[in-house]
């Protein structure tokens, strides 16, 4: 089949500003006006006509454009805990299940009638909803409630589907004088667009209805693979979507849909980020100290690596058992009684394993990694990984691996993590860990003349 | 009867007699007005029978045959004297003696009072009536209407040039209805439609039942009302060529109410044609009332389909969206831990995000796609923030919140308790510091000045000199006093050996 041009219509000299624009989409959970950043909507309409016909034709994505919003409908292939960046408050910390929840609750108790609504209202409307699930409920006097009410507010205003006209929810959260209260415009819309499952909830039998499944087209299956995560492992993958992958055209083309570098290896392909904006989670370079712990960690990986012998390597276990795993946590807390069984939808099909076993991975085991992150602290001094990690260097070291996991260079198991093949792209890291300190042996010096 | 239900005319009428008319349907609000109603749907009975002066026998009886029909009626025997004294009260009827002859003494002892409607009472309980009888989807836009009104408009011009004064009169009278009439009617149809729109939550399968003879009525009084407009303003400036005065003035003198003056009456019908002329005739700068009957129908149809659109979302597949993110909620809030609650919530709202690794080699072809990333060379990467953790740029800009909600809220909060304690200062300069009890705030500000106070006194030949400290509004001197001072608080007592309290207003530079 030959492969759709991306971005057919698209001048060369306009190519940047396209680029950019599909990026953002592909980055934003929704574009308004307001969403991420003021001013980005208006870098990406001009561009809906030509972005709706190449998502739809690579990876069968659905873009919804209109004047005051942006959204794209993705098709999704694996379920992943790890895109928590989406549900997050303004401090950043990241949404609980209750949280999570009351979201739910508070979108589906706007009636399309209203264009406004007070939050004690609100709360008359979802209260009742929320107290009629078990082990929820909401009660104004226990603590973090109403907190989470306002995460959730915060989090519908920050995509512009709610706008506060009058009075302050923290207010009402602190309950001052009794009468506090907010006054927010609904824009039904946006509420709309927030909430688009692949089917409807209530026909599922499984979580796995939400996914693409395997019925599909490999190219596109394997262009969002390649569109969507860091790194694409061939072995990873069934015959068919990795045959489509060691295809040049196909990635080429997505290199000039998105304007990232492609980086092919024996291993797998990549899609490199030069500016490190085009992701969720940015590596390396900004993102803190979790991400410098990271870093180091990988520098650290590749020393140990240079001595022969040092680290065993194990057979890794196979991704769609993982899958699997997570699917069966998720459909065990699903509630029967909710199911609309005369129109359930379950899926029978199951991924297609991989042709070949995968290749050992050398295997870091948890002691070790703990040496590591205490002779980075010593290296570096506790000092320098701020406040919040000072005494926590194994909190640290959790953090940081699950950055990378995210990323696709390490895989967690039981007893340690498995190093991907990608991780030894960032060796060079090396070069910041600091000679050790004089009045000591070194072996580099020792043993040269 | 246009002029009794012209509802403009009511707004000439006094508090007091608007009060005296309020009072009819004071049956309404009694105990048991169901009761009343029948009393009086059984008076109605009878005056169809032209039976207009009743007893309560009479009343009793027919209350009989209404129950033998309808199986609400109430029973009331001992009771009905009263009721309809009561009604007689709020003067819904009159009550007379009977003053029909008795001819037995025994007869004319036990003569009755009779009962018969008032005028008014009449009306009320028919607008009573009315109500009760309304059946919220018999509403509909006159669409055939306008063909009349242009007809009319034609005829009225041509009578008015020729002087047939009873002609002007009737086809304005008629006018005047029929625009009534159509006022009316749209007003009734868009409460309604806005009634039906607002509460669709409950019924959705009625609404999507009559959704397409809904649209289509709409639209074709839409179309109609396009159609007609230019003829009928058109119309209507024909008939202002054949002189408005003069119409008016035939209209009046064919206009035979007897209450009215000559005067009055030429008031009234320029009322009426103003009204009618600005129905269909555009002013410049003011909308016309049929422009504002398009703008709204127009509104309505697509207030209409936002519904409709909403419905069929709702009903895709059969789920309300309000109950399907119920169900979602239930289903997160039970995962077993976070990572799955956030993998379903994820793929769920289908939200996600591309994640690509940063860093990129700059002679991406030097290097065999063959290679394994292990023989590869690394790529380059910028050491300054692995060394010290600081960042090599200054980093993305970031937005700015504004949160004026909150803002608000704590600038407010820090008046009043400012205000809370320039009242306290205010109440210890005015009765000072010892020989009460203080109370809490009194304290608080006491205490802050006492601190400062205590600061600012410098030793002075081996000995404390006085000192003394304040705020904006108070200044607090510590006097030399040999015998000490004490201060009581709510939380106890505070003892000041060596001196004591003096707090003065500060007034000026003069004294600070």
């Amino acid at each position: 089949m030959a492969e759709p041009q991306a971005a057919a219509d698209v001048q060369i000299g306009d190519l940047g500003a396209y680029q950019d624009a599909v990026r953002l989409v592909l980055t934003s959970d929704l574009i308004t006006v307001v969403h991420p950043r003021p001013g980005m909507l208006d870098r990406v309409l001009p561009w809906a006509d030509q972005l709706t016909r190449d998502f739809r034709e690579l990876f069968g994505y659905t873009l919804i454009a209109t004047t005051h919003q942006v959204r794209l409908i993705r098709r999704l292939d694996t379920l992943n805990p790890s895109r928590v960046k989406i549900f997050t408050n303004r401090a950043g910390r990241a949404f609980d299940r209750r949280r999570l929840a009351y979201l739910c609750l508070v979108l589906g108790s706007f009636q399309r009638s209203r264009v406004e609504i007070s939050l004690a209202d609100l709360v008359r409307l979802f209260g009742p909803v929320a107290n009629s699930i078990e082990g929820l409920g909401f009660d104004p006097v226990v603590p973090g409630h109403k907190g989470a009410v306002v995460d959730v507010l915060g989090w519908l205003v920050e995509r512009g589907a709610l706008r506060l006209s009058d009075g302050s929810a923290e207010a009402w959260a602190r309950g001052d004088g009794g009468d506090a209260d907010a006054l927010y415009d609904i824009d039904h819309d946006i509420c709309a667009t927030i909430f688009r499952p692949a089917r409807p909830v209530q026909h599922l039998t499984s979580a796995a209805g939400l996914l693409e499944g395997w019925g599909g087209s490999a190219e596109r299956r394997a262009r969002r693979l390649l569109l969507e995560q860091p790194v694409v492992y061939y072995a990873d993958l069934d015959a068919e979507t990795a045959a489509v992958l060691r295809r040049d055209d196909v990635v080429e083309n997505l290199a000039r849909l998105t304007g990232l570098v492609v980086e092919r290896r024996a291993e797998g392909v990549l899609l490199a980020d030069p500016g490190g904006r085009f992701t969720d989670r940015p590596f390396p370079g900004r993102g803190g100290v979790v991400n410098r712990a990271a870093g180091l960690l990988l520098a650290r990986f590749a020393d140990v690596l240079e001595e022969p012998g040092a680290l065993g390597a194990v057979e890794p276990p196979a991704e769609a058992d993982l899958q699997q795993d997570l699917l069966l946590r998720i459909d065990s807390a699903l509630p029967r009684a909710g199911v609309v069984h005369d129109l359930a939808w379950s899926s029978a099909e199951r991924a297609p394993a991989p042709p070949q076993r995968p290749e050992r991975l050398v295997l870091v085991e948890r002691h070790r990694l703990e040496i590591l992150i205490e002779e980075l602290y010593e290296q570096f001094g506790a000092a320098s990984f701020t406040g919040a990690w000072q005494q926590d260097p194994l909190g640290l070291l959790d953090a940081a691996l699950l950055l990378l996991t995210d990323l696709r260079l390490v895989r967690p198991v039981p007893g340690g993590v498995l190093l991907l093949p990608a991780a030894v792209r960032y060796r060079n890291i090396t070069l910041a860990i600091p000679a050790p300190p004089e009045g000591q042996l070194d072996v580099f010096e020792g043993g040269s003349v | 009867m246009t002029d009794s239900t012209d509802g403009r005319r009511a707004l000439d009428l006094d508090a007091l007699a608007v009060g005296d008319r309020f009072q009819l349907f004071n049956f309404t609000r009694r105990d048991d007005h169901v009761a009343y109603l029948w009393v009086l749907r059984a008076m109605d009975r009878l005056r169809a029978v032209h039976r207009v002066q009743v007893d309560s026998e009479d009343v009793a009886a027919a209350l009989r045959e209404l129950a033998s029909i309808h199986d609400e009626v109430p029973q009331l025997d001992a009771a009905l004297r009263n009721r309809l004294d009561a009604l007689a009260d709020d003067k819904i009827i009159h009550r007379l003696e009977d003053a029909s002859r008795a001819g037995t003494l025994a007869r004319y002892r036990n003569r009755q009072s009779v009962y018969q409607f008032s005028e008014l009472g009449y009306r009320a309980f028919t607008a009573v009536e009315d109500v009760l009888a309304v059946r919220v989807r018999d509403v509909n836009l006159s669409r055939l209407v306008f063909s009349d009104i242009l007809d009319d408009l034609r005829s009225l011009a041509t009578a008015n040039r020729s002087g047939d004064e009873d002609q002007v009169y009737r086809r304005l009278s008629r006018l005047d209805q029929v625009m009534e009439d159509m006022v009316r009617r749209s007003a009734r149809f868009h409460v309604t439609l806005g009634e039906i729109v607002t509460s669709t939550e409950a019924s959705p399968e009625l609404f999507l039942r009559y959704k397409n003879a809904l649209l289509t009525h709409m639209s074709d009084f839409m179309a109609e009302l396009d159609r007609y407009l230019p003829r009928l303003d058109r119309a209507v400036r024909e008939v202002e060529a054949s002189g408005v005065n003069t119409m008016l003035i035939r209209a009046a003198e064919a206009d035979d109410r007897p209450f009215l003056s000559d005067l009055e009456r030429i008031e009234d019908w320029k009322r009426r044609w103003e009204a009618l002329r600005a129905w269909f005739t555009a002013m410049p700068g003011s909308a016309f009332g049929a422009a504002e009957l398009r703008r709204a129908t127009r509104s309505a149809v697509s207030g209409v389909i936002a519904l409709l659109r909403q419905l069929t979302e709702a009903q895709r597949g059969g789920v309300n969206r309000a109950s399907e993110l119920r169900h979602l909620a239930e289903w997160i809030y039970n995962t077993p831990d976070e990572d799955a609650a956030y993998a379903l919530t994820t793929a769920a709202f289908n939200l996600s995000s591309a994640r690509h690794l940063g860093g990129a080699h700059d002679d991406a072809e030097q290097i065999s796609p063959r290679a394994t990333w292990w023989n590869a060379p690394g790529i380059e990467v910028a050491l300054t923030p692995f060394r010290t953790g600081r960042q090599a740029g200054p980093g993305l800009p970031q937005p700015v919140r504004t949160d004026t909600g909150v803002r608000a809220d704590l600038r407010r909060r820090q008046l009043a308790a400012r205000a809370a304690e320039r009242e306290a200062a205010q109440g210890l300069t005015a009765n000072g510091a010892h020989g009460r009890v203080l109370d809490e705030a009194e304290t608080r500000v006491l205490l802050a000045l006492l601190t400062r106070a205590l600061e600012a006194r410098s030793v002075v030949a081996g000995r404390l000199a006085s000192g003394s400290g304040g705020d904006d509004t108070v200044v607090m001197r510590l006097v030399p006093e040999p015998e000490g001072s004490s201060v009581r608080t709510p939380h106890g007592t505070l003892h000041l050996p060596g001196f004591a309290l003096e707090i003065v207003p500060r007034s000026g530079r003069a004294h600070g």
